[in-house]
């Protein structure tokens, strides 16, 4: 008796669980989809609330109060990377009309489920590799956006008159597309510093917080003036310490990613520790395959965002980043755009022209 | 060298919420029931911790607010472990499974309060957690300390701790001199509980901004191992949980060191691990375990 109650009780915890809505059928022409993410979900104030932002924003809903969540649209979080190939087949065979899957960890799931369902529409961000007909790809100028917020830590630190400034990155699981990060920040930052030292750090993974925070310390104690962190629910860390730091009068600071994270990095009434974020609208890519799929263009290639799209940019929210600086900025982001500014998004080229110094942990696909 | 000593309050950091959890554990053991549920525990602790401090930060409380928080999440882990309380003790339920219900419930609760408090699968992030004092080491290190030497005063220095040893070894022994075996137990797997969410809230507000389902990231298991792997003995606990730390610890600070640079880096995020299995198998030999451990106890029975 006492072991069935105990049983009973783990199945309950066990439905408590599982107990998310389901899909209602819809039956007007409005596109479905449905988000599948990594363990962070769509609150990692980063790049999958930014795919969600797109998808609830494409049915008129504010994240806050997002009305045709189940009905049009929802998300499926897999806490574990083996959950994977089973939430695409059980997505595949609910019936959506897209199924979205953000990051480069889930390609080669993607790349086995998506042949056994020819006729659903699937959509990933971070991927041109993936190469099936019913799957639409899409792809950031990361190192764009990059540079621009390592040119905003560079000219910051010159126009506050620091001597010798070093700079720190800090990269989740390291590879193709965080490399186009590290080398577009650190050509930002030798654009004004051509000798500046740079260190670099991989937690090898996207949910450790504490590993950016120790070496954040770390880097920060030895004069290192600004660390861009490009690492998830990791780069928490590196933001955490400078708030720390900065409370203490120490002038140090974070750069953000992917989201505006100035909110995360308040410390104080509205000062924060987060300088600027390299923004990564991943928005954009939600918004452009929801219409395509309404309008009938939708299918399987590869789309290029970046400046000129909008697809990636830097955050001005920081009003103690100096109006000089933002002007600077402006004046490369067209260079940029003109094509006057080259800039290189894998190390390998990076290296051979000389924009980047040897030795750094960054890794080419 | 100084590089060295830089990343001691940073150790510190890392080993602190381990060492607590682990100190916790060990006790719930030595009194002969195995507590798999540190994991959920932390996150549950680490959960309202967070969400106590995010509300109370807002409402102008300051300096406060984190102890209280503290204390919320160390009382949440207590109040959750009654449930493997009440299974292993009770209802002689196999431990094993009444641990992962909690594992598995915690991560449930701490996304439904989160999402009920903050509309998110996350707490909202603090403004600022835990101030390290003028060594640049933080509270929770010497609170890890007091719980260290409290444990190990309390279990081989007071006769109540002979007891609680006696449960975890020959219980029924324990029942014939007249020893409460449930209420011993009890207060064993209680105080595991009370630990693991002290642990969670120190993690949460030594080394992030906020609560994720990623917070605890499999540290509630690291803790479990470091007091098999420190022969359920205080000093040996601490010893483990210092080698797991320290070992992680020497992966971030590994990278600064250009000789030691031109090694891959997986080398270094393997290390603890390696070390763990090295020392495993160098210490091995002599089962430690409390030989009770996580056998019901079942009054009458021989």
């Amino acid at each position: 008796m006492k072991k069935v109650i105990v049983i009973a009780l783990i199945c309950l915890m066990g439905t408590m669980l599982f107990a998310a809505g389901a899909k209602e059928t819809v039956v007007d022409d409005t596109p479905t989809i449905r988000l599948l993410t990594d363990a962070t979900g769509i609150d990692d104030k980063s790049f999958n609330a930014a795919a969600w932002r797109g998808i609830v924003e494409f049915y008129g809903d504010t994240v806050d109060n997002a009305a045709g969540r189940g009905k049009y649209y929802d998300v499926v979080t897999a806490q574990t990377q083996d959950m994977y190939i089973p939430n695409l087949k059980q997505a595949g065979d609910e019936g959506y009309d897209i199924i979205m899957v953000t990051g480069f960890t889930w390609a080669d799931a993607l790349g086995e489920v998506a042949p056994l369902y020819p006729d659903q529409k699937f959509v990933i961000v971070d991927v041109d590799w993936v190469g099936q007909p019913n799957v639409m790809e899409f792809i950031y100028s990361e190192e764009q956006g990059s540079y621009l917020v390592g040119l905003a830590a560079a000219l910051q630190a010159k126009a506050e008159g620091i001597a010798n400034p070093r700079f720190g990155f800090i990269g989740g699981v390291p590879g193709g597309t965080i490399t186009k990060f590290e080398m577009g920040y650190v050509q930002g930052l030798l654009s004004v510093f051509p000798n500046a030292s740079i260190v670099d750090y991989y937690a090898n993974d996207w949910g450790k917080p504490e590993l950016a925070k120790a070496q954040a310390k770390n880097w920060y104690d030895s004069g290192v003036y600004a660390i861009f962190s490009a690492a998830g629910g990791t780069g928490n860390g590196t933001i955490a310490q400078a708030k720390e730091y900065r409370l203490q009068g120490k002038n140090v600071w974070a750069i953000g990613v992917d989201s505006d994270q100035h909110e995360d990095g308040i410390y104080e009434g509205n000062k924060s520790a987060v300088l600027t974020s390299m923004l990564k609208r991943v928005e954009a890519s939600s918004l452009y395959a929801l219409n395509a799929a309404k309008n009938g263009t939708f299918k399987g290639e590869v789309v290029k965002m970046s400046l000129l799209d909008d697809g990636v940019g830097y955050s001005q929210a920081n009003s103690e980043l100096k109006a000089d600086v933002v002007k600077a900025i402006e004046a490369a982001k067209a260079d940029i755009m003109s094509g006057k500014i080259k800039i290189y998004g894998t190390y390998r080229e990076a290296l051979a022209a000389g924009a980047a110094p040897a030795g750094l942990a960054a890794l080419d696909d | 060298m100084s590089t060295l000593l830089r990343m001691i309050p940073s150790v510190l950091m890392i080993v602190s919420p381990i060492l607590i959890t682990a100190i916790g554990g060990m006790i719930c053991e030595k009194s002969g029931v195995v507590n798999i549920a540190l994991e959920g525990l932390m996150g549950l602790g680490a959960c309202a911790a967070a969400s106590a401090h995010v509300l109370m930060e807002a409402t102008g409380m300051g300096t406060p607010s984190v102890w209280l928080a503290l204390a919320i999440g160390a009382g949440v882990g207590l109040v959750f472990s009654i449930i493997h309380a009440v299974a292993a003790i009770n209802f002689n339920a196999d431990q094993t499974i009444s641990g992962t219900g909690i594992n598995l419930l915690a991560d449930g609760v701490t996304i439904f309060v989160a999402q009920i408090l903050f509309s998110a699968d996350r707490t909202r992030e603090f403004r600022m957690g835990m101030q390290t004092d003028k060594l640049g080491i933080y509270p929770t290190a010497y609170i890890a300390l007091v719980v260290v030497i409290l444990a190990w005063f309390v279990l081989y220095k007071l006769p109540f701790g002979m007891h609680l040893r006696a449960c975890g070894e020959h219980p029924q022994a324990a029942d014939s001199v007249g020893i409460n075996v449930r209420k011993i137990r009890y207060i064993a797997v209680l105080t595991s509980g009370l630990l693991a969410g002290l642990a969670g809230g120190c993690i949460v507000l030594t080394q992030t901004i906020q609560y994720t389902s990623n917070t605890i990231n499999g540290r509630g298991f690291i803790a479990l191992a470091a007091v098999s792997f420190g022969r359920w003995r205080p000093v040996g606990v601490t010893f483990a949980a210092f080698l797991f730390g320290t070992a992680q610890a020497f992966s971030i600070i590994a990278v600064n060191f250009p000789a030691l640079k031109a090694l891959p880096t997986e080398v270094f995020n393997i290390l603890p691990y390696v070390i763990t299995l090295i020392a495993l198998v160098l210490f091995s030999g002599k089962n430690f375990a409390p030989r009770a451990n996580g056998q019901p106890f079942i009054k009458g029975a021989s």
